[in-house]
């Protein structure tokens, strides 16, 4: 059972442990800046969910009937994608600021810019069937 | 005034040249309009017949209204930290942020699925 008692404590140092603990105090500018990205990416996941919303209740109807709600579905699953892992993204680049290492490298930027070029695609595509079969 | 770890610094002081702290406040304050918005929004279309929404736009507004609050003590602290030396790094408001950022957007997905 020696593994068990080991395996809880350390889960529970992961939580109870300040992120002050590793490495050693940076610059403060550092963790405030960190601190001020994950800010922005929790503005960036806010603004997905209103124009998944908005894009669901406000936009009038396309010819196809299931349009608004396949992006606003996409937009918010990729706001909720980036809010599930925001804190991960803050913690992993605190430590790696309070150890002095090179910052870890994040898909995300690729993946949010991939998520709203595909729903503007979608977006323009409907536009453009509306027009051709003169829907408005 | 004067506590233990000695006088207590003045929230509007200047730090750096930088402003990083007061740019750190204003960010907060902009994530809690950013709330805001989004709790406007949904309680907008809730009293146009989808009352649901009730529920999400209220929780919005909820952390809209924590966040601003919450900046200006975040704020101070942030200050008395840096005076001491100390980082100013907080894990619980930006798990916090987090998780409320996350619930909400999936009562968001929710709503739409209902709808």
């Amino acid at each position: 059972m020696e593994w068990l008692r080991r395996l809880r404590h350390r889960t529970r140092d992961r939580w109870t442990r300040p992120v002050h603990t590793v490495g050693e105090e940076p610059d403060y500018r550092f963790s405030l800046a960190n601190e001020r990205t994950f800010l922005a990416w929790i503005r960036t996941a806010l603004a997905l969910l209103a124009g998944g919303v908005a894009v669901v209740q406000l936009v009038p109807t396309f010819s196809i009937g299931w349009a608004r709600h396949l992006l606003g579905i996409a937009l918010i699953v990729l706001a909720i994608a980036i809010a599930a892992t925001s804190y991960a993204r803050w913690e992993r680049r605190e430590h790696a600021i309070r150890l002095g290492a090179p910052l870890p490298p994040s898909q995300l930027p690729r993946l949010t810019g991939l998520g709203i070029t595909v729903v503007m695609v979608f977006a323009l595509a409907f536009v453009l069937v509306d027009v051709a079969r003169g829907h408005r | 005034m004067s506590g233990p770890d000695g006088p207590r610094p003045h929230p509007t002081e200047q730090l750096d040249p930088g402003l990083q702290s007061e740019r750190t406040y204003l960010a907060w304050q902009r994530t809690g309009l950013g709330f805001a918005g989004v709790g406007a929004l949904l309680l907008h279309n809730a009293f146009d017949g989808h009352f649901v929404l009730v529920i999400p736009g209220l929780l919005a507004l909820l952390a809209a209204a924590l966040l601003t609050t919450r900046a200006q003590l975040r704020y101070r602290a942030t200050v008395a930290a840096v005076h001491l030396g100390r980082s100013p790094a907080d894990r619980r408001v930006v798990a916090a942020t987090a998780v409320l950022t996350t619930v909400l957007c999936l009562t968001g997905l929710a709503v739409i699925l209902l709808l």
